[in-house]
């Protein structure tokens, strides 16, 4: 069994605290800044920023090896496909039949794959420091009409639910002498049909079930609703903000203002 | 002030008793969006065929894309669709492809589920609306992966044949699905 794996681990590092939109708009900006960076020295700055800020967040190696060995295999992809495909430059290592690999494009390839480790790595500091819930009130609180936020809230707590729902029942269907991993792809992906209809007309009851709950529970009495929890900036989360912002803008002003060739 | 704020909804009448129209939408929604969604999410992730021979890996994300826009409409496919993959996506640990994911999932759910139910869904219907859609999603991942996230050239290509793949097999199943679930749920035609 695979298992659903959540990132998110329960800590208490300054990570967890931040307010989650910061986080948000931290991802943002860190993916503009490794858009705008231009060399390779410093996009591999901006990588291993990101990755001290993963440990910083504390987060458990299994789960951090999961990701990053997704991530390694990406970069590895890249820099191997990326001179294959561009021939320009001079200096010519060497050829492979009619294809020239040029110093120039392995570099070009190298950056790339940093750049896209960069905007890899950056969602894990997300998605490790920051609870699906809290992710949720976050999107709410940025404006996210409350009913849609409340659809997202109940997809994410039911997506393990039907995870277990799709693994109990491809066991009693094999129990049932199907056959899941034999014959051709389109074979297999029909086989599959049989698993998904069962889970699909059980979930589409529970759907049912639960707009009952919703309404016996007066979802929607009131138009302006009022929360338990509210999540708020604290002086701490405005110098987050600064910082993050200050992260983007004093690299930007130097490559566009200043024109650094960064 | 927030005192204040709290008489006011006390105040108020509950809407369910006035029985006037609710800024919000309905209940039954709710709860089938946010099933749709999570069973978009659990299917992309579960059900990972490998496939030997290309080292790639196909998954059925795709046949629910279309299922939630064959069943229910256009609406449901794009929201369920592209919130659903996105947040696989998240989950996995493949966040840089959510905000692609997002656009590219939600409009091949919008585009398959406004062509797929013309005329009441016909076959042809049905294969239009999965090459349309399809269209769209292969292409936003394109140029996603070559200008956005500057995968290159090489490798943007390379993801192409797979989506093809992949769009053909989850519109097939995807259409299967639709067919059987509203055979088992006959309530669901509308």
């Amino acid at each position: 069994m695979t298992g659903f794996l959540d990132l998110y681990s329960e800590k208490d590092t300054f990570l967890h605290r931040l307010d989650p939109r910061v986080k948000l708009l931290a991802v943002a900006l860190i993916s503009v800044l490794a858009f705008i960076l231009a060399e390779l020295l410093y996009l591999v700055v901006l990588l291993c920023f990101i990755l001290l800020l993963l440990v910083l967040a504390r987060s458990s190696y299994g789960k951090a090896f999961f990701a990053l060995k997704f991530v390694i295999r990406f970069m590895i992809l890249i820099t191997l496909l990326w001179p294959l495909f561009d021939r320009s430059g001079t200096p010519i290592l060497f050829s492979i039949g009619p294809l020239d690999i040029t110093e120039p494009a392995v570099w070009r390839g190298a950056t790339s794959a940093v750049r896209v480790g960069c905007f890899a790595t950056v969602w894990y500091i997300l998605m490790f420091t920051t609870s699906q819930r809290d992710l949720v009130r976050a999107l709410v609180k940025l404006g996210l009409r409350f009913d849609y936020g409340l659809a997202l809230a109940i997809s994410f707590r039911f997506i393990p639910t039907f995870g277990l729902t799709i693994e109990s029942i491809k066991d009693a269907q094999r129990a049932r002498a199907l056959e899941l991993d034999r014959g051709s792809i389109l074979r297999r992906s029909r086989n599959y049909v049989s698993i998904l209809v069962p889970t699909i007309v059980y979930a589409l009851r529970t759907a049912d079930t639960l707009a009952l709950t919703l309404q016996s529970r007066a979802y929607g009495a009131f138009s302006n609703r009022t929360y338990l929890r509210e999540i708020r900036m604290r002086a701490s989360d405005y110098v987050a903000l600064t910082v993050v912002v200050l992260i983007l803008l004093l690299p930007a002003m130097a490559k566009y203002i200043c024109g650094v060739r960064i | 002030m927030a005192e204040d704020e709290q008489r006011d909804v006390v105040k108020e009448k509950p809407r369910i008793l006035s029985g006037g129209d609710s800024k919000f939408v309905s209940p039954r929604t709710v709860a089938l969006y946010g099933v749709l969604t999570a069973l978009t999410a659990a299917i992309t992730y579960m059900t990972v065929i490998p496939f030997p021979p290309t080292r790639g890996y196909f998954n059925l994300g795709e046949a629910m894309v279309f299922f939630s826009a064959f069943t229910f409409g256009w609406r449901a496919g794009a929201i369920c669709g592209g919130v659903g993959s996105a947040a696989a996506d998240l989950l996995a640990g493949f966040g840089m492809f959510a905000p692609t994911t997002l656009l590219a999932k939600g409009a091949e759910g919008l585009v398959a589920g406004t062509i797929g139910r013309l005329k009441g869904g016909k076959p042809w219907a049905y294969a239009l609306g999965i090459i349309c859609g399809g269209a769209c999603m292969i292409t936003t991942y394109f140029l996603s992966e070559w200008l956005l996230l500057d995968f290159g050239l090489g490798a943007a290509i390379a993801e192409i044949p797979t989506n093809i793949a992949q769009v053909a097999i989850g519109g097939t199943v995807g259409t299967l699905l639709s067919h059987y679930v509203k055979q088992s749920m006959p309530s669901l035609g509308k």
